[in-house]
């Protein structure tokens, strides 16, 4: 599972790891059914604390995304419809957008651009 | 000297000088032994004599006929492999030594007996036998084990991400071995049933000494039958079992690059840690696994999940880290 987290980000920290965790589901090999790797190895992998990965593993449960099992950890219920995936990008990209000094109706018109 | 040239410059005096102590050791001492000779051994005593000539002509093939093999394979299927040329420098050398000590030790202990049924039986000789041939074999496979292997060269377009600056990017990876979980899971049954049985007295309680290998082969089992892979600005980490100990860790400025094979347990040699220092597989089972070459050469393989992610975080990782020092 590749994750990335923005260290200027001022989101809180389990907002940007459930978004991360999100996005990985989405674009990853990830279908329902299969588990994640354990939270603790989430954590330690990005340096902060196993109970804010917990967190954002209960937001995304909360949404349906998620399922938890006792004894079977954390598997994936359903992927991310494909309006909340195209959302998550964007987001993205205004905010790449951003560190390049372009605002969001400057991507907009960008986006008008395109073929 | 190529390698075949130099095996078979010392193939060949080998070969002679072993002949040549095969028939010279009888015959310089052969006015003090017996003929025929006392040559086998049982737990009786002697049952077996053969005619000095005999033993010397069955010596004769016994070292020559491995010794055109061994000759035959360098000259027309030469070892590639640092296994293949160990081994076979281990049997030249070792199955010499072997011969000769062997005929040593039947020569002395048939000496000055004056006849085959009077030799004495061979003792601790036999131990020194094994432990020339044996010592001769290992330190002959070391010094002719040659350069390391040369593993499949990394592919030309290695898997990359794009990192972007102020975020922390990492890769968590597992991969969990059924087998293993399996028989971790039927030996810790094994160890409660058998516990149970005893303590109500159907099992007679010195069977207890069984207790401490199935819990042992449990512990194992539980201990390995995961692996977990975490790849950083650490590097790459990889854990064994349910606290990720014993791991090895290689840090990114030891990381050359990495990417995907298909590895089964048949290619490698089974499940577990697998290969020769250099080149190693921690194969858990069969399929994608992340291959990674370190800078001083070494090679080292996961079987995991989702293994092209990593490797291509791990390349841009490592590049990232080059341009930063240079």
């Amino acid at each position: 599972m590749l994750l990335s987290l923005d260290l200027s980000d001022p989101r809180p920290i389990h907002d940007q790891v459930a978004a991360a965790i999100r996005r990985a589901i989405t674009q990853g090999t990830y279908v329902p059914g299969d588990r994640l790797p354990p939270a603790r190895d989430l954590a330690d992998a990005l340096g902060i604390n196993a109970n804010t990965v917990l967190r954002a593993l209960r937001e995304l449960r909360d949404e349906g995304l998620l399922e938890f099992r006792r004894g079977r950890g954390v598997s994936v219920q359903r992927l991310p419809d494909p309006k909340s995936a195209l959302e998550s990008l964007a987001r993205e990209l205004v905010e790449e957008a951003g560190r390049y000094g372009y605002s969001k109706d400057d991507v907009i018109e960008i986006l008008r651009g395109l073929p | 000297m190529t390698d075949r040239t130099r095996a078979l410059a010392v193939a060949v005096p080998w070969g002679a000088l072993v002949a040549a102590a095969i028939l010279a050791v009888p015959a310089a001492l052969s006015d003090r032994l017996p003929d025929p000779l006392a040559t086998h051994w049982g737990s009786s005593g002697i049952d077996g004599t053969t005619s000095a000539t005999g033993m010397t002509v069955f010596t004769l093939l016994f070292w020559l006929l491995p010794w055109a093999v061994l000759v035959g394979v360098m000259l027309f299927a030469q070892p590639r492999t640092r296994a293949g040329r160990s081994g076979w420098w281990a049997s030249l050398v070792g199955w010499g030594l072997l011969t000769v000590s062997m005929t040593c030790s039947i020569v002395y202990a048939n000496l000055d007996a004056p006849e085959a049924r009077l030799a004495g039986s061979p003792g601790w000789d036999i131990a020194l036998v094994l432990a020339v041939a044996f010592g001769g074999a290992a330190l002959a496979g070391f010094l002719g084990r040659g350069a390391p292997d040369q593993p499949n060269p990394a592919p030309a377009d290695l898997p990359t991400v794009r990192l972007h600056p102020g975020r922390r990017t990492v890769w968590v990876g597992r991969v969990v071995s059924l087998s293993m979980i399996i028989s971790s899971v039927i030996g810790v049954a094994v160890v409660v049933v058998a516990g149970a049985t005893m303590l109500v007295g159907l099992l007679p309680a010195d069977a207890l000494w069984i207790m401490p290998g199935l819990l042992l082969i449990a512990v194992a089992g539980a201990f390995t039958g995961t692996v977990r892979v975490r790849i950083g600005e650490h590097g790459l980490a990889i854990g064994f079992g349910p606290f990720g100990w014993p791991g090895k860790h290689i840090p990114l400025d030891r990381i050359e690059s990495a990417w995907t094979e298909q590895r089964t347990p048949a290619q490698v040699g089974g499940w577990g840690w697998r290969g020769l220092p250099g080149n190693t597989t921690l194969m858990l089972r069969g399929g994608e696994c992340l291959v990674v070459a370190e800078t001083s050469g070494k090679r080292v393989a996961v079987s995991v999940d989702d293994a092209a992610r990593g490797a291509s975080l791990l390349n841009a990782l490592a590049a990232e880290r080059s341009h930063h020092v240079a």
